[in-house]
């Protein structure tokens, strides 16, 4: 201990109060205050797990900004539910996710899909992505030259597809924006092509649909 | 990822950053009884105690990921603790009443007239100590009490070894002063001691 006084000559005094003060026993936390403060980092803990997804969202290792939230599918199926894959157009755009097990194109367009529009924007979005077709939003396009490990990425928005529209062939997929709001937008059809909006987070959901005339 | 109690405590607040669910409350498990003792002698009050380290808990919960590593993670937690309890304190300027440990309930339970007197001389050094300047006291505390090194006291407190040294050497004098009095004057202290807040006379 540092001597602040150089007159002082209380060193004995200093250890006494020091060893006055080590010998205090220390306080268990009380239970009460244990289960209280325990039972505020669960709540705490539930928050965290509702919002986080929201904040890091799977498809953020794409190296999309924040704002983009809005994953974009077009699943087509012409001529009704014959679950057969039918190309909708040759070729495929580089993908943002390439080599996972989903089989259409992902893009991180960036764009705003509005409900009002999104009928019009999932067409231009089929017509601009020359989408890989697939039978089924698990399965690989048998086109596809490369077939690297799925990544984390791919094979969560498959996941998430899956579970949303698990007979659908998806065509296309776009990372973006749906009416400002953090969701997952997915266009499938059924006897006609539709767009979906799916949000991923926390558990995959269509919170809305609209057909493609 | 999986808390585990074989797992350090970077582990944990790095498992938690991660998304362990477990991670953070096994953290505060682990260190529960010493973030409360120091929330208790710095706070001087039961429920302002729990209320500050309720907050610290959550403010740490929430920051975790802002830790960077160059300090232990329970240094961490007990700076976020103090600071919690120094906010708590700043906003109560009007401290009429002291409530001592709960420990006066144990006397009856003791035999013996050597257990009453060191319980006694015990509830005499923990007046002594609420009676020094709230910086002296929370610097001994730390020091002295829950037996932190001095630098990282300094680290916990956010002020230099120095000032961490001084403070504790002015308190122990005052200390020393305060139990020569109670000595003298034959005192034993109450539950019911009225303290008030001393007057920083630190001097860094």
């Amino acid at each position: 201990m540092t001597k602040n006084d150089p007159h002082d000559n209380s060193e004995p005094e200093q250890d006494e109060i020091r060893r006055q003060l080590s010998a205090q026993p220390a306080p268990e936390i009380p239970a009460s205050v244990s289960e209280r403060i325990t039972a505020a980092l669960a709540e705490e803990q539930q928050r965290r797990t509702v919002e986080e997804p929201r904040r890091n969202r799977w498809w953020i290792p794409l190296g999309a900004a924040a704002a983009i939230a809005l994953l974009v599918g077009i699943v087509v199926i012409p001529g009704g539910t014959d679950p057969e894959p039918q190309p909708i157009a040759a070729g495929c755009q580089t993908p943002v996710v390439e080599g996972g097990d989903l089989g259409p194109v992902t893009q991180q367009s960036g764009r705003d899909y509005t409900q009002a529009e999104l009928a019009d924007q999932a067409k231009d979005l089929v017509a601009g992505s020359s989408p890989c077709p697939a039978p089924t939003g698990n399965a690989i396009p048998s086109d596809r030259t490369t077939a690297p490990a799925p990544s984390p990425v791919a094979a969560d928005i498959s996941n998430c597809l899956l579970e949303v529209i698990p007979d659908q062939t998806v065509v296309a997929i776009d990372i973006a924006d749906f009416e400002g709001e953090e969701l997952l937008v997915a266009v499938v059809a059924t006897e006609t092509s539709e767009a979906l909006v799916v949000d991923c987070a926390p558990s995959p959901t269509v919170v809305h649909r609209t057909e493609l005339e | 990822m999986q808390s585990t109690d074989s797992s350090s405590d970077e582990q944990l607040l790095a498992a938690h950053v991660d998304g362990d669910p477990h991670a953070f409350a096994e953290l505060f498990r682990r260190h529960s009884d010493r973030l409360w003792a120091v929330a208790l002698r710095t706070c001087r009050d039961p429920d302002d105690a729990a209320d500050s380290l309720q907050d610290a808990m959550i403010s740490a919960f929430r920051r975790a990921s802002s830790f960077r590593g160059d300090a232990r993670v329970t240094t961490w937690l007990h700076r976020i603790v103090v600071n919690a309890c120094l906010d708590r304190m700043r906003s109560r300027k009007n401290r009429p009443t002291i409530a001592l440990p709960d420990t006066e309930a144990d006397v009856g339970t003791h035999d013996g007239r050597d257990q009453i007197s060191e319980h006694v001389t015990r509830l005499t050094v923990m007046t002594a100590l609420a009676e020094i300047p709230d910086e002296q006291r929370i610097a001994l505390t730390l020091v002295d009490l829950e037996g932190w090194p001095v630098d990282e006291a300094a680290e916990i407190l956010q002020i230099p070894p120095g000032t961490v040294k001084s403070r504790c050497f002015r308190g122990r004098q005052r200390m020393a002063e305060l139990l020569r009095n109670h000595n003298e004057a034959g005192d034993v202290p109450t539950k019911s001691s009225r303290i008030t807040d001393g007057v920083n006379d630190d001097k860094e």
